[in-house]
């Protein structure tokens, strides 16, 4: 399969954060509007998923995407406090333990990463995980 | 920001609510996301429950639209703020709880227990406050009541209604879904009711017209948003070739449909064994008779009057032996089938009812698994299990069933045993007319009396011996020896030759 050149890539997801296409429990767009002409800077969200103590919450993170992206996988940090194994205590997510950021693949994206994440939320073993107070942050 | 000084102008932009279908609102870019918010607000929700998020980003009230960059065709996030804590584990519990309570009581407690996790229905029916409901018949009867469907049920069944009234009735129903032993044991009483119904000449019509009547609005009303049951139905009718409706009021003198027949086949729809007994050559004229003979009223106990008669000796038999108390033998041989509904789900149900002859379903609740999946996959299994012994036959090239006088085919308890006599009289001849009339006056023969001596063996496996001495065994002692252990399996009967 031919390379997508970094910015295509980033464009094309820019315009599905936008306009939302897909999934409508997760939401990102660029961080500094159109300034940042190098798109490395991103904003997400992740609407908690229902049934677990993350429901009718709203997590935001920051994500960087890195000159190498999409070759290598774009960091991810969170702004809204959380409790979550694949996340330290700065609100950074762990690489390591999130399958998709571990084993990254080109054809990944923002939106990937994100709904891993709120899968993480909704696992039963995360779910009931004790949470800091709704709108605190790192 | 260019787009911050621009003039302002009607944007049109997407909310996609977190559940439910997105919409979309026109709006002026240079409002506030304030403004938003109170154009989205709704009198179940007010505008400070609504967060909105665009890009990643929650909106802050306060801020225009135009900071935000967002622009014409773009998507907004609408999720709505849970009130505080204690409210949304409130709601938690109540949205857990409520699809499945009022249906339930809606409906009648008819399949209660089946598709519902068991372990929230227990926690539902244990809570003080349900119970103490529950124990009020009125408010349970007021219930049932208020579903539409149920009520029309009622109104076309009487009997339906006369349960519903019965405030013992609805007690037991409580506590068979409280416990699910009982529940077990209930379902399993229906199983073997209906199983038993199944035998009886003109019992599949009725246990059709019994669904059509009860089950299917009940069902109906329990799955409205579900469009399948019809489909359901009809595919559960198709499978079991039953295209016919029966009429009500008059006697169903319809023969049972054939299940196994192939679709097209409506001779073999005469005969629910028809297609077994065609597919081994040697069942041809057996198939046929029967096929003949189905004509009599239903409930009739005479010989030829039932199609399994042959098979599986008298019909009365059938009720009084399978365990079916309450009812004396004489009213199961007039009408077999009122002694079924007394054996159904409802050990508490008035006496009375299992009296009335013939015309209605007395006890809808009594075959809820007609129209669930199981009841399905349980038919579907019988049928292959009967595929399965015809393949076995055709492979032995005799029924193995003429062997062991007791042996049950469908391993119903008090189901009468096989006949080895008739099944072998009329298994080991080819189809022609004078066996066929022996046949039929051997199974004739066996009906009123079911222990009829066999006929000596030579005389019983005259063919096969004729076969054998073909074959150069000229020994016809050891000839029939190997016979009767071969259970007049000629291929069988020269292995045993041959080895011994």
């Amino acid at each position: 399969m031919a390379k997508v050149p970094r910015n295509f890539k980033l464009l094309e997801e820019l315009e599905r954060g936008e306009k939302a296409i897909g999934d409508r429990t997760v939401s990102f767009g660029l961080a500094d509007g159109g300034e940042d002409i190098y798109m490395s800077n991103w904003n997400g969200t992740i609407i908690g998923p229902p049934h677990s103590v993350h429901e009718n919450r709203i997590y935001s993170l920051q994500i960087h995407c890195g000159p190498q992206y999409p070759d290598s996988p774009p960091v991810f940090k969170f702004v809204s406090r959380i409790n979550l194994p694949c996340v330290d205590a700065n609100g950074n997510v762990l690489g390591a333990k999130l399958g998709c950021l571990s084993q990254w693949k080109a054809q990944y994206g923002i939106e990937t990463v994100l709904q891993e994440l709120r899968r993480e939320m909704a696992s039963s073993s995360n779910r009931k995980l004790p949470q800091p107070p709704e709108g605190s942050t790192f | 920001m260019e787009l911050a000084t621009s003039p302002a102008r009607s944007i049109s932009l997407t909310i996609r609510p977190s559940t439910g279908s997105s919409f979309t609102t026109s709006i002026s870019s240079d409002s506030t996301v304030l403004q938003l918010k109170e154009q989205l607000a709704t009198a179940q929700v007010p505008a400070s429950s609504i967060r909105l998020v665009y890009s990643g980003r929650v909106l802050k009230d306060e801020d225009l639209l135009s900071s935000y960059d967002i622009q014409d065709g773009h998507a907004i996030h609408m999720i709505k703020r849970a009130t505080n804590r204690a409210s949304q584990q409130a709601v938690e519990t109540a949205r857990q709880a409520a699809p499945s309570a009022p249906r339930r009581i809606g409906l009648g407690l008819g399949g209660l227990g089946g598709e519902m996790n068991p372990d929230l229905m227990n926690i539902l029916l244990n809570n003080p406050m349900v119970q103490d409901m529950m124990s009020n018949p009125d408010v349970v009867r007021r219930m049932m009541m208020s579903n539409p469907q149920t009520r029309q049920v009622m109104e076309n069944n009487p009997e339906v209604a006369q349960m519903i009234n019965d405030p013992a009735f609805l007690r037991q129903s409580l506590d068979m879904a409280r416990n699910p032993n009982l529940m077990q044991q209930a379902m399993r009483n229906n199983d073997r009711a209906i199983s038993n119904l199944e035998m009886i000449p003109g019992g599949f019509n009725h246990l059709k017209r019994m669904y059509h009547s009860v089950q299917e609005p009940m069902e109906a009303s329990r799955n409205q948003p579900l469009p399948s049951t019809d489909e359901l139905n009809q595919r559960f009718a198709a499978e079991l070739n039953a295209d016919t409706q029966p009429i009500t009021g008059t006697l169903n003198t319809t023969p049972l449909p054939n299940p196994w027949a192939p679709r097209s086949q409506q001779q073999g729809a005469m005969n629910p064994f028809a297609a077994m007994m065609q597919g081994n050559d040697r069942f041809g004229g057996l198939g046929g008779r029967h096929g003949g003979m189905t004509r009599s009223p239903f409930g009739h106990p005479g010989a030829g009057a039932h199609p399994f008669a042959g098979l599986f000796g008298p019909p009365p038999r059938n009720p009084s032996s399978a365990g079916v108390t309450g009812t004396d033998a004489s009213q199961a041989a007039t009408n077999p089938l009122s002694a079924m509904f007394g054996a159904g789900a409802r050990p508490g149900a008035t006496g009375a009812n299992t009296q009335i002859p013939q015309g209605r379903p007395m006890n809808p609740f009594a075959f809820p698994e007609l129209g669930s999946p199981e009841a399905f996959q349980q038919v579907m299994q019988f049928n292959q299990f009967m595929r399965q012994m015809q393949q076995q036959q055709q492979q032995q090239g005799q029924p193995n069933f003429s062997g062991g006088p007791s042996l049950s085919p469908f391993g119903i308890p008090g189901f009468p045993p096989v006949d080895p006599a008739a099944m072998a009289a009329a298994s080991r001849q080819p189809p022609t007319t004078a066996t066929a009339a022996s046949a039929s006056s051997q199974t004739t023969a066996t009906t009123s009396a079911p222990a009829a001596p066999l006929p000596p063996p030579e005389e019983r496996f005259q063919t096969q011996l004729a076969a054998l001495r073909d074959m150069g065994f000229s020994d016809d002692n050891r000839n029939v020896r190997a016979l009767l252990a071969s259970g007049g399996n000629v291929d069988s009967a020269v292995e045993w030759l041959l080895r011994m």
